[in-house]
């Protein structure tokens, strides 16, 4: 995105944005739930650039540093086709507004993310959408094992499963770091 | 009656209101999508889509896998054409590490995804056919899918998914006989191209039956976030190739095509020119096609060839901690699209340093698209429902990840 | 014709009846559409006119279950789909066979996860498995030939 629009938007929403960060060419602005449902209004009525499409809503959940989820708004803006981000951090069972009403087609996307992270969204109900009614637990949670099921062989040969073949080295080492 | 009713308030009557489960098991659903439709006599009030009969949990897999390993996941979500996958995933890994792609390696990318595009929208055109009664379309149209899936197999020894992309690169170079197997295949389609424009485009039943049927104008397309041939069938020429270009589809002359009518059938022709300009871009990257090498040098992501293996302990060291560890990309966030042949494919990855990704986000173009249905089908008669869903094109491997 | 235990002495007739019945259960097998994934396209591609299913007696896919007698399980089976599989293989009327088509039905396939069954064995009886990922058409006609084979030998009266 051209930096001069980068300050066009700033100069808007700065007062409601917590920080900024920059990945990879996307500009994503981090705020607090009070004002999402206003710097969404913002971004999509301004007569000076419109973000009217929002392509993405996901989250990534944390335990370090501390037990919260991290929503990821991704807004398009359909005429010169430039993006940008607006991340939002949420606890364990805090509600966050639902944005159903700006965007319709949010809705869906609001109970996936409640069925696979248990983030509460205030508005339309939130009935499960990918598992089945009657499933416990949410799976994408970092706190939610993979479940895998082992094999026994003959002789009492059991194989490693497959997540643990090629184990998780945490920090790169020194020689291969990039 | 006609075709789509537009008072449906007047039909709400508490007696003629039956609720009917147009269920995961079905023969014209493409695939396992449960629609629980309220109707009265044929006209349909309301429809509520429901989906998940196919989650797989690939998002939580893949975080358990290193890079190399998620390709095979990952190409298995749109299952129709898995390369668009695969360079989704390379192309945001291959920016977040800054690897540069070998010019070769590129072009053979574009060939094997344009194949793979044509090859969809026969496999489309197939089963919407069939599912209208007109088998002999889908007779047609696989066995010219054959021919692709041929190619694929002589390339890399799978049918479907040709599994060859790896970062940096390709993990293997094209075959003796694939480029004039794919120039006699070009050269071969447009006959059968114009053999379906004759049966169908005319065709008074298939135009009476797609034209004016599940319209999903801008306004629509814009809430609901469509994409692909959708929203080109509405108006607006919006194409991830054109408008954020990987891998030097600047190069090459395409056209975009777009309808304004935003009905089943301008998604049709939408997709029969899209088979034709993929055509004419194999044949572009074939006449530009150069030798050389077809995966990066950088021996921290990419395999060493095997005949260096005997004389270098270095490249002997690469490969075992490629294959025993993987390779770490730097810690951050990446968000790439790709144009698969249903619309904007992103991932979104989130990387921590480590060997495994943290988490990898796949934004499938099908999961909006069967979400406004709900908007779109209510006033339609029950056999029309059948073609809104197949004008779409969901696959629910890819909605349901 | 047939493999018979010499020990079980049929009754008068019932040898060539039974062969008959066999031979007719087995080259008019017609499978009840469960393409469920990727396994689906490849199962598609076998009815399609290059490895054409119908000549070995596959004619025609049925949407329902009643009118069907095998079950071609092609795909991976989610936790959701389960109890629709369930039911479906129910509904099919006796005598009734499954093949599970693909690594996933088989045995889970490349997904070990909390949201795959694994193995369709766990939920229905299977008489023949196919492997691949997706199997080659050719995988899967073989496997065709492999259960008409298998009700080939299979009794008539008595245990199967």
């Amino acid at each position: 995105m051209k930096t001069l629009e980068e300050d066009l938007i700033m100069q808007h929403v700065t007062a409601f944005t917590v920080k900024t960060e920059n990945h990879f060419g996307l500009l994503s602005l981090e705020v607090n739930k009070e004002n999402l449902k206003k710097v969404l209004s913002i971004l999509m009525n301004s007569t000076q650039f419109g973000f009217d499409v929002l392509m993405d809503l996901t989250a990534i959940d944390y335990l370090t540093p501390k037990v919260q989820s991290k929503l990821i708004y991704l807004l398009h803006n359909s005429k010169n086709h430039s993006r940008l981000q607006i991340a939002l951090y949420a606890e364990r069972g805090e509600a966050i507004p639902s944005i159903s009403d700006l965007f319709e087609g949010a809705n869906w996307y609001e109970r996936e993310l409640f069925d696979m992270f248990g983030i509460t969204f205030e508005g339309p109900p939130l009935p499960r959408i990918l598992m089945p009614d009657s499933w416990v637990g949410h799976p994408m949670r970092k706190d939610y094992s993979l479940t895998e099921e082992s094999v026994q062989f003959k002789h009492g040969v059991s194989p490693k499963p497959p997540s643990q073949i090629i184990p998780h080295f945490k920090s790169c080492h020194a020689k291969n770091c990039h | 009656m006609p075709k789509i009713v537009t008072d449906l308030k007047s039909l709400e009557v508490e007696d003629e209101v039956m609720e009917l489960n147009l269920g995961p098991q079905h023969p014209s659903t493409h695939g396992v999508l449960r629609l629980r439709l309220r109707l009265n006599g044929e006209v349909v009030l309301a429809v509520e889509p429901v989906i998940g009969y196919l989650h797989t949990g690939v998002e939580k897999e893949c975080e358990s896998r290193t890079y190399t390993q998620v390709f095979t996941l990952v190409d298995r979500l749109d299952y129709l054409s898995g390369p668009s996958e695969e360079q989704a995933f390379a192309g945001i890994v291959e920016k977040m590490m800054n690897i540069e792609v070998p010019k070769r390696a590129q072009m053979i990318r574009i060939i094997l995804l344009e194949l793979a595009r044509i090859g969809s929208h026969l496999l489309w055109l197939g089963t919407s056919a069939l599912e209208l009664n007109m088998s002999s379309i889908y007779m047609y149209c696989l066995t010219e899918r054959e021919h692709i899936l041929d190619l694929f197999e002589a390339m890399s020894g799978a049918r479907m998914f040709p599994s060859v992309w790896r970062i940096g690169g390709l993990a293997r170079d094209l075959n003796e006989g694939f480029i004039e197997g794919a120039k006699s295949f070009i050269k071969k389609l447009p006959s059968l191209w114009k053999d379906l424009d004759h049966l169908l485009t005319d065709n008074y039943t298939w135009c009476e039956r797609l034209q004016g049927i599940a319209v999903i104008d801008e306004k629509t397309c814009k809430q609901y976030m469509c994409t692909g041939p959708v929203i080109r069938a509405a108006g607006v020429p919006y194409d991830i190739r054109k408008v954020y270009p990987y891998l030097g589809y600047e190069n090459y002359k395409f056209d975009v095509p777009t309808y304004k009518e935003a009905d089943s059938y301008a998604r049709y022709k939408i997709r029969m020119q899209e088979i034709i300009e993929s055509s004419s871009i194999i044949e572009q990257v074939i006449a530009a096609l150069t030798p050389g090498p077809v995966l990066t040098d950088n021996r921290k992501v990419a395999l060493p060839p095997r005949s260096e293996l005997a004389r270098s302990m270095e490249a002997v060291i690469h490969q075992f901690k490629l294959v025993s560890e993987g390779f770490h990309p730097p810690t951050g966030e990446i968000y790439g699209c790709v144009e698969s042949a249903r619309g904007e494919l992103g991932m979104y990855l989130v990387s921590d340093g480590s060997n495994k990704p943290y988490r990898l986000r796949v934004r499938s173009p099908s999961f909006p698209h069967v979400q406004v249905l709900k908007k779109v089908l209510p006033g339609h008669h029950i056999a029309d429902v059948v073609v809104g869903i197949a004008s779409v094109d969901p696959i629910l491997g890819d909605v349901d990840r | 014709m047939g493999l018979r235990d010499s020990k079980d002495k049929l009754p008068f007739m019932i040898g060539p009846l039974e062969s008959l019945v066999q031979w007719a259960r087995s080259n008019s097998l017609w499978p009840a559409q469960f393409g469920l994934a990727c396994c689906a396209i490849e199962m598609m591609s076998t009815a399609a006119s290059r490895y054409d299913m119908a000549r070995f007696g596959a004619e025609v896919f049925r949407a329902s279950p009643r009118q069907s007698d095998v079950m071609i399980v092609a795909g991976r089976v989610s936790q959701k789909m389960a109890p629709v599989l369930k039911e479906i293989y129910d509904q099919m009327l006796e005598p009734k066979w499954v093949i599970a088509m693909g690594d996933c039905a088989s045995c889970g396939g490349i997904y070990n996860n909390y949201a795959i069954i694994q193995g369709v064995d766990k939920i229905v009886p299977v008489d023949v498995y196919v492997a691949g990922c997706p199997p080659r058409p050719e995988a899967l006609l073989h496997g065709l030939i492999m259960l008409q084979e298998k009700i080939q030998n299979q009794r008539l009266l008595g245990e199967k």
